[in-house]
């Protein structure tokens, strides 16, 4: 792996930009020059300078710090929900790909149905009925949005898995097919599987973003950068910056999670790999 | 094989269709038989060979009789045991007795699992040996193969074609199994390794006393290894001999087609080619001999009757209506 790993320029681009993002999020308290919540009446909507190298936003908050403090909450809630989705999807799919026959023809039933709802209308909806909608909530929402397409993707890896001579050699070993399961078939779903979760991390930053940007994500005044766009979008052609740099690190972060599971792919795919090599 | 000993495994009648895909099937029918009525018996101790073209269902015929897969029709019995009657765990215990060795040692181990881990599965599950009698019993395999012990932590890609292929065989052997189907276990492999793993097979089996369904295209392989041979033509046995008699006398058509190809060394050498005509689309007729119409002995009577196994000679069976000078007399006409 490592030598295609330095090769793949895409993987390290990425790479690099995600420790940046992940680490000014933990460094946060660090390196942010202010608190992100500290309200300065004094210097509403000031212009990027030494002491604010964002600006500061309608009630004087230092953009900078909120725009690290925000990584946090987008980071988390990328991270958990992929956790989430990434867990009850391959659960699902593993069991549709593996048992076949009815067991799969009503799972993937109900992946099509969570499938055909667009991802906006079902997470704003399920966000709607929350009274109060929270960050906490956020990940739940996508979690459940979310599973529907690793379900498909590891249903579609067993598939293929399945039918691998090791698999046969295993069942005539007399292997239960539940260790057949976990330690043949799904081992060995892992490259794919990376890669889609990676790329799920960076769909969901965006998800997060734009439920967020109309109020039904982080609530004010937690520094989400989907609220922060939310709360600067009135002043967009006179202060740019109060929705430039919340936007720039969306776009940073998505862009670094996107390259990153490409890369991963280039580098995992057995199918870009010669035989053997991993 | 003496006829008196009790077979080992044994199929009657077996039969495995496989439905065709809708545009791959064409005009008549969807399905596909790979194995069209078979019955064979391994006896204790014998390595029986099965050989034939690719497609004529030899592959198929070696999983079915491990229950890898069901037969449509038909049944397997082991040790006198129907493999259909018994339960999934019952069979799962059942699979001690009975190993597998896979054509390509790329895709028969797990490319996750060290060497060590996948020879200690079939070990833990059928022995329950754990710690330092499993790390024993993993290095004394890995030794009876030609390999090292300290091969047990590597993975399957560290090792070349034929290492692996040993390793595959340590599987098939680990927990003593009376009957290994080896599924033309060298026929992936460059020929010099070809050699060494053949010895490794005819060495193992003598040691360990175990019977060997040995199957393979390759009839200079076979030729070294096997005690009996059984030939296939689309999905049925043509003719069952004891090896060195099939080699020196054989009955029907197509095994004699099959030798031709294997024993003109020299092919710039004149003489004719043999016969082969191209066969035709593989439907399922019912009745009537499959050779019909590829073979150079056909008569009337091949595309109405089909010809059984009959013993020609003494433990040597042809399904033929003309081989062994016997033909029978043509009623048509």
């Amino acid at each position: 792996m490592s030598l295609r790993a330095y090769r793949s320029i895409t993987l390290r681009i990425g790479l690099a930009l995600v420790l940046l993002l992940v680490l000014s999020a933990l460094c946060a308290g660090l390196l942010a020059p202010c608190d992100p919540l500290r309200v300065d009446v004094a210097s509403v909507m000031a212009p990027p300078s030494l002491a604010h190298p964002f600006g500061t936003d309608y009630l004087g908050r230092d953009v900078l710090s909120r725009v690290l403090y925000g990584g946090r909450i987008s980071l988390t809630v990328g991270v958990l929900a992929v956790i989430i989705s990434g867990l009850a999807g391959t659960l699902v799919g593993a069991l549709a790909g593996f048992a076949g026959g009815w067991v799969d023809e009503v799972l993937m039933r109900l992946t099509d149905i969570v499938l055909a709802f667009p991802t906006a209308l079902l997470a704003l909806a399920v966000m709607a009925i929350f009274e109060n909608p929270t960050v906490g909530k956020i990940f739940i929402v996508l979690g459940l949005v979310g599973w529907a397409n690793i379900a498909r993707l590891v249903r579609a890896e067993v598939l293929a898995v399945k039918e691998r001579d090791f698999v046969t050699a295993a069942r005539s070993v007399g292997v239960s097919p539940l260790g057949i399961v976990i330690r043949h078939i799904l081992p060995n779903t892992l490259g794919t599987l990376t890669v889609a979760l990676t790329l799920g991390v960076a769909g969901n930053i965006l998800t997060e973003a734009w439920l967020s940007f109309l109020g039904l994500g982080a609530q004010p005044p937690l520094p989400s950068w989907g609220a922060m766009i939310t709360e600067g979008q009135y002043f967009l052609t006179t202060r740019p910056w109060v929705c430039i740099f919340p936007g720039l690190a969306i776009l940073l972060t998505v862009l670094g999670f996107n390259m990153l599971g490409d890369g991963l792919r280039d580098v995992l795919d057995p199918r870009l790999n010669p035989r053997g090599r991993r | 094989m003496s006829a008196d000993s009790k077979p080992l495994v044994e199929c009657r009648g077996l039969v495995k269709t496989f439905r065709l895909p809708a545009l791959a099937a064409g005009p008549g029918s969807r399905e596909f038989r790979a194995v069209d009525g078979l019955s064979l018996a391994v006896y204790p101790g014998e390595t029986l060979a099965l050989v034939g073209e690719s497609g004529c269902g030899k592959s198929t015929t070696g999983r079915l009789l491990l229950r890898l897969e069901k037969p449509s029709a038909g049944t397997v019995t082991f040790e006198g045991r129907d493999l259909a009657a018994l339960s999934a765990a019952r069979l799962r215990t059942q699979r001690s007795r009975m190993q597998m060795i896979f054509q390509d040692p790329y895709g028969s181990l797990n490319p996750r699992l060290t060497v060590g881990a996948a020879l200690a599965e079939p070990l833990r599950i059928h022995w329950r040996l754990s710690g330092k009698s499993l790390r024993e019993r993993i290095a004394g395999l890995l030794e009876n193969v030609g390999l090292r012990p300290e091969h047990a932590r590597r993975y399957p890609h560290e090792f070349s074609g034929g290492q692996r292929q040993r390793i595959a065989i340590a599987r098939a052997v680990s927990v003593n199994p009376g009957f290994v189907v080896a599924d033309e276990p060298v026929s992936s492999l460059d020929i010099s390794i070809q050699g060494q793993i053949l010895k490794l097979l005819i060495e193992l089996k003598k040691s360990l006393g175990m019977a060997m369904l040995f199957i393979s295209h390759d009839l200079a392989v076979v030729r070294q290894i096997s005690d009996r041979v059984a030939v296939m033509y689309r999905g049925r046995l043509v003719e069952l001999a004891p090896a060195g008699e099939l080699f020196s006398r054989p009955l029907h058509p197509y095994t004699r087609l099959l030798l031709s190809c294997v024993l003109a060394p020299r092919p710039g050498r004149k003489g004719a080619p043999p016969d082969i005509r191209s066969p035709e689309a593989t439907g399922y007729r019912g009745f009537g001999c499959s050779f019909a119409g590829r073979c150079p002995l056909e008569i009337a009577a091949c595309t109405r009757e089909t010809p059984e196994l009959r013993e020609l000679y003494p433990d040597h069976y042809a399904a033929c209506l003309v081989a062994g000078g016997k033909p029978l007399p043509d009623i048509s006409r």
